[in-house]
């Protein structure tokens, strides 16, 4: 079967990321489904010597080497388990991460794709259950284990059973087969009713509880008394359909009911067959006795390896969500054969060219950018101006290469930057988005991440950037950790200070072409004229596309291009633009009048 | 004991939950207790009677207890299922009571890292979602093995007492022995939490799609890989102590183990030797005896878990019962007088030597400001970053109270007012708004109900912001979910049209005084103008106080105050502030050059 095929394949890669955990895994199920046999053994020689005589010496001998037989595997067993679970948690951590630097792998476009983030969703609940537990990664483990030496302790007690008298084992077999088949069809309703609706219900609720948790909804939340309404919701949710569920919960408490039924009737004439054998002097009072105990166990252990192997059951459509997120076709950093590369005196400056580039949206029906062409020479400072949706945001991603253009290319110094090897393009060209992030560590690294910059360019370009004093203030100063929630001590920036960092972190990296997107939205008039004035400084000899709604950028760049409807309108220094009373001038008066009104 | 207190704390508010469900529980304690006794019972007769150690109608009488034991597992499946059932639908209630709190606790509450981390573990009872039923059940599971106990030590009185004596020994040591383990494993688990934390915020890195353009940008496959392999390792080193600790009490529990398997076989092999029991009856008090050092065993356990989870009830608690400053006064009015409310049209603010320091911090953010703001007026606040705009709005707003100093609405301290109405009167457009995963209505709406009339109210929000257009080529217009957290087929409203969104929100809120806070950022030039000039039109008459860099806004508004270092450094009107020469006319003169 697909299932048990998969999990083969799963259990050999554990084995690979930690080499002791199959071994240890495997002694732990030996141990485990060999246990009883020492109670089971013991008993029977004590009602044989009780039967036969009582020769103290050998009882006690024999009770002693029972004690010690339990000492010892309880210490064995204690030592197993410990190693298990750290050895587990420890492939779970290390599956986990790789399916983080999947995510990273992925293209982008694929982010956006509903199915690959429902199978990452899916995927995630596997690390990160949040309603239920059955497709805890832990918790499969250990059903796994807890099958396995069930299993193997039935075979145990069956071929025991068989060599007592092979009558024994018909009934249970036969009836518990049956019962547990009725068992497996009840959790199979009961599964379903707990996880389709209620899980369902869960990501419902979550969002709600997300609504209420996290903070950076407070405002919203308090000024709206959203209270009541959020516990109402949440409320109205569960209480609609919870009356459904009722009555499927009594559907499958009659189905379990049958199933019990069947499996005491089995385990009942198992007793009746073991008393008539001893009855008619078949068997021993001391078998007798010992399988009486024998039954019992192999009654609990087929009803544990069932629940076992359903709870894997219920995790194997997330398992199976994680192997086909694992398997999604990934951009890769690493050039392909094919791919060239950029080395760092061709990525410090370059020519970019779109050429009859069009592009939409995966799943769009309208085009968001229609037959763009224009060129950026070396050293250029081009703003882009556009409405909202106009597909400004769409020529940087395309830029960036975030995205493909389904026709038309894009040249890097003549170079078709598809063929371009991704991570070496990366540092050709880079962005501060409006939308840019300033990570939970420290200053350093979200400056430079994880490559080596000098100290003093570090502090160049705060200076340049005018966070040199703030970053100096800090109690560890560029070592210090940014953000309050996962570090103590962590300091919190301003929002206009956030942004000068982003805008320092881009300027550190070297790139022929920088992009900045509404880069100064969030700093005062000052600051924002320090930077548009030393823009040219800051910008050094790299090219540069800036986007912003303020239209007093346009004056520091060298042309200007218009984007209206996925269409470039017009193309040219400010004075041209505002010559042709077209767009432009439109945009550009309509923000410079409320400056005249009153100047 | 805390765990005892904790414990009817919860009982009393399950039972205000749900009232059957303790009678429930109890129910089905009683049948598990017995419930093993009686196939014990079965055994024995049986054996007896088939060795011929048994009189009279053994085999019936066997049966019968047979019949019992059959009947408790039927009744077994179905109360499990039910207690189940009931267990998943409380915690609904559980939730919503903790998120009300969440939602409506003090602002600053909000901001303070020991609040956070009270509620990150208050909600371990929560979120991980099976540790309230773990809870729950770990009460039941308690009960019912101290029932075994009891059970089994009256079956196994028969057994000289020293031994029974001894087993007890040995099994409340190891009890005690395993708790103080535990107690050690708190403060582990407490060093865990960060870490898990981390973790956790290193997936929210990779897999979350808003990181995803900063991923793939700055290339960050290997940062993200070497600070998580930092965490993932710190973790596992705290991981493998916690369970080391677990462990470490291992030989003792074996000895003593070990011990008492092999002391009971060996005085019940004496007894049945000595005549005094049967064999029958040596399985049954063997069983019994097992099951007495299992059930104290599962006792521990249910304690333990009890313990454990304790602590993180306890944090629950002490978060739901955390006053409120804010709405302290409400609370300390006698019965029958109301908190005056606030009318929903604009009124005058006054601001009396305000002062204001973050809690926890020693920084004066706002020093002695004076201010006020007349109905109607008009009302622009400019500064460079940090010079406290924000901060001085939302204590206006009361999400803080000031720290030194009053302020009077209509002239009357704000603290008095009515909590709720306080927060509703202001209709607010923040830098960091937020869109919400629901429709776009629902967005505007928020917190109302939608029905046929506010959806047209609705669309007339959407024509004012120039929505309209975009809304209606969606899927469900105006009913479309934004983005696909919750369900698929959802859009996406680009940056500026989210802002547009977020501003029919606060004029539908239609609140007596309006707050704006860099509402034009996202905006290009001409839906700026268009804000402006519905802003404009819409707020005829409230009061309006705009937060902004953009000095373009000067042109509509009354005044303007200047704060610089948490002070007011100048107020006036443009003309007057532009002939005063000082900052204002500075920053005015630096971003009016471009235009003019």
């Amino acid at each position: 079967m697909k299932k048990i095929s998969y999990i083969l394949r799963l259990y050999r890669k554990m084995g690979r990321i930690d080499r002791g955990f199959l071994p240890n895994l495997a002694a732990l199920v030996i141990l485990d489904s060999l246990h009883p046999l020492n109670g089971v053994y013991f008993l029977y020689y004590i009602v044989r010597s009780l039967e036969t005589g009582l020769n103290l010496r050998a009882v006690s001998l024999g009770l002693c080497l029972m004690g010690g037989i339990e000492l010892l595997y309880y210490l064995a067993m204690k030592k197993l388990r410990s190693v298990n679970r750290v050895k587990s948690m420890n492939i779970r951590n290390q599956l986990a991460m790789e399916l983080q630097q999947k995510t990273i792998r992925l293209p982008f476009q694929e982010l956006e794709n509903p199915e690959t983030t429902l199978a990452q969703k899916k995927a995630l609940e596997i690390f990160y259950p949040t309603q239920a537990e059955y497709m805890d990664f832990l918790n499969v483990l250990n059903c796994v284990q807890v099958m396995l030496f069930s299993v193997l302790q039935l075979l145990v007690l069956s071929v025991l059973l068989f060599c007592i008298h092979w009558t024994l084992v018909l009934p249970l077999l036969l009836l518990g087969t049956v019962s547990l088949w009725l068992y497996t069809i009840a959790g199979d309703k009961k599964f379903r009713v707990w996880d389709k609706e209620l899980v369902a219900i869960g990501r419902k609720l979550s969002y709600f509880q997300e609504l209420a948790t996290n903070f950076s909804y407070a405002k919203e939340v308090r000024l709206y008394a959203m209270g009541g309404w959020i516990v109402s919701k949440m409320k109205g949710l569960t209480s609609s359909y919870i009356k459904g569920i009722r009555k499927s919960v009594l559907h499958f408490s009659l189905v379990g009911i049958l199933s019990s039924l069947l499996l005491v009737l089995g385990t009942g004439i198992s007793f009746l067959r073991l008393g008539q054998l001893t009855w008619l002097g078949v068997i021993h009072a001391a078998d007798f006795v010992s399988c009486v105990n024998v039954v019992r166990t192999f009654e609990a252990s087929m009803v544990r390896a069932v629940e076992a192997y359903m709870t894997i059951g219920q995790a194997m459509s997330y398992l199976q969500a994680y192997r086909q997120y694992m398997d999604f076709p990934e951009s890769p950093r690493v050039p392909r054969t094919g791919q060239r590369l950029l080395p760092p005196g061709e990525r410090a400056q370059g020519e970019i060219r779109f050429e009859h580039v069009s592009f939409r949206y995966p799943g769009a029906e309208d085009y968001t950018l229609k037959d763009v062409s224009f060129c950026i020479k070396p050293g250029e400072k081009v703003a882009l101006v556009g409405e909202n949706g106009s597909g400004k945001t769409t020529i940087i991603k395309l830029l960036l290469r975030l995205y493909r253009p389904e026709e038309g290319k894009i040249y890097w110094n003549g170079l078709d930057i598809s063929t371009l090897a991704l991570s070496d393009y990366r540092k050709a060209v880079t962005a501060v988005f409006q939308d840019f992030k300033i990570l939970e560590d420290t200053a350093r690294n979200n400056l430079c991440f994880s490559e080596q910059q000098p100290e003093e360019r570090i502090w160049e370009v705060l200076e340049e950037t005018g966070m040199r004093e703030k970053v100096q203030s800090l109690p560890l100063g560029l070592d210090s950790y940014l953000g309050k929630t996962m570090y103590e001590g962590g300091q919190e920036l301003s929002g206009g200070e956030k942004q000068k960092l982003a805008i320092a972190r881009v300027l550190l990296r070297d790139a022929g072409m920088v992009v900045m997107d509404e880069p100064t939205a969030m700093l005062s008039p000052r600051v924002e004229y320090e930077i548009y004035t030393h823009f040219s400084q800051l910008v050094k000899g790299r090219s540069a596309i800036y986007i912003s709604h303020r239209m007093s950028s346009c004056r520091f760049c060298d042309w200007i291009m218009v984007l209206s409807g996925g269409v470039i309108r017009e193309k040219g220094t400010h004075e041209e633009l505002m010559a042709l009373d077209g767009e432009y001038c439109g945009m550009y008066t309509a923000q410079a009048k409320f400056y005249e009104e009153i100047g | 004991m805390s765990i005892v207190k904790n414990m009817l704390k919860m009982f009393r508010l399950i039972a205000g939950f749900n009232k059957k469900y303790w009678w429930m529980c109890l129910g089905y304690i009683l049948l598990r207790i017995f419930h093993p006794f009686c196939l014990m019972f079965f055994i024995q007769l049986f054996i007896d009677g088939v060795l011929g150690d048994a009189q009279g109608s053994w085999l019936a009488r066997s049966f019968l207890f047979l019949g019992g034991y059959l009947l408790g597992s039927c009744l077994k499946v179905i109360l499990e299922n039910f207690i189940q059932l009931d267990q998943k639908s409380m915690m609904v209630d559980m939730s919503a009571l903790f998120c009300k709190k969440a939602a409506e606790m003090d602002y600053e509450c909000t901001e303070n890292p020991e609040v956070l981390a009270e509620m990150d573990r208050a909600s371990y009872v929560l979120i991980f979602g099976n540790s309230w039923s773990a809870y729950l059940n770990a009460i039941n599971i308690a009960l019912i093995s101290l029932g075994e106990f009891v059970f089994c030590m009256a079956i196994v009185s028969s057994i000289p007492f020293y031994f029974t004596a001894g087993i007890l020994l040995l099994s409340l040591g190891n009890i005690w022995y395993n708790m103080s383990a535990q107690r050690k494993n708190y403060k582990l688990f407490r060093e865990q939490m960060p870490l898990e934390r981390r973790f956790r915020y290193f997936n929210k890195l990779a897999c979350d799609t808003e990181y995803g353009k900063t991923m793939r940008i700055f290339d960050l496959e290997d940062y993200i890989r070497q600070r998580g392999e930092e965490n993932r390792r710190e973790y596992l080193n705290l991981f493998r102590h916690i369970v080391r600790n677990e462990e470490s009490r291992g030989f003792f529990q074996g000895i003593s183990g070990a011990g008492i398997e092999v002391g009971i076989m060996a005085v019940l092999a004496f007894q049945v030797y000595a005549g005094r029991t049967t064999t029958g009856g040596f399985t049954m008090i063997l069983n019994a005896a097992k099951r007495l050092s299992s059930s104290l065993r599962q006792l521990f356990t249910g304690l333990v878990a009890l313990y454990r989870n304790d602590k993180y009830i306890t944090d629950f608690f002490v978060f739901l019962e955390r006053p409120s400053r804010l709405r302290e006064r409400e609370k300390l009015l006698p019965s029958g007088i109301e908190p005056p409310k606030l009318p929903t049209e604009p009124g005058r603010i006054e601001l009396r030597n305000v002062s204001f320091t973050y809690p926890g911090t020693e920084h004066q953010i706002i020093k002695n400001v004076s201010l006020t703001i007349e109905p109607g007026e008009r009302l622009m606040i400019v500064g460079e970053n940090g010079a406290g705009k924000t901060t001085l709005v939302k204590l206006m707003m009361r999400l803080y109270d000031a720290t030194e100093g009053e302020i009077l609405y209509n002239g009357i301290n704000i603290k008095d007012y009515e909590y709720d109405s306080y927060m509703k009167h202001f209709s607010e457009v923040f830098q960091d708004f937020h869109i919400f995963d629901i429709s776009v209505y629902e967005n505007i709406l928020f917190g109302d109900s939608v029905d046929g009339e506010k959806r047209l109210r609705g669309d007339e929000l959407l024509q004012h912001t120039g929505l309209k257009e975009r809304v209606h080529s969606m899927v469900n217009r105006g009913d479309t979910i934004l983005t696909r957290r919750l369900e698929e087929g959802g859009t996406n409203l680009s940056l500026g049209q989210q802002q547009m969104l977020a501003f029919a929100r606060s004029v539908y809120k239609n609140g007596g005084t309006i707050v704006m806070d860099e509402p034009t950022a996202s905006l290009s030039s001409l839906a700026e103008s268009r804000l402006y000039q519905k802003f404009q039109e819409l707020s005829q008459g409230k009061t309006a106080i705009f937060v902004s860099h953009r000095l373009s806004s000067s042109s509509f508004c009354d005044r303007i105050c200047v704060l610089a270092g948490g002070q007011v450094a100048e107020y006036g009107t443009h003309r007057e502030l532009m002939e005063q020469g000082g900052i204002y006319a500075d920053m005015y003169r630096l971003q009016a050059q471009y235009y003019v």
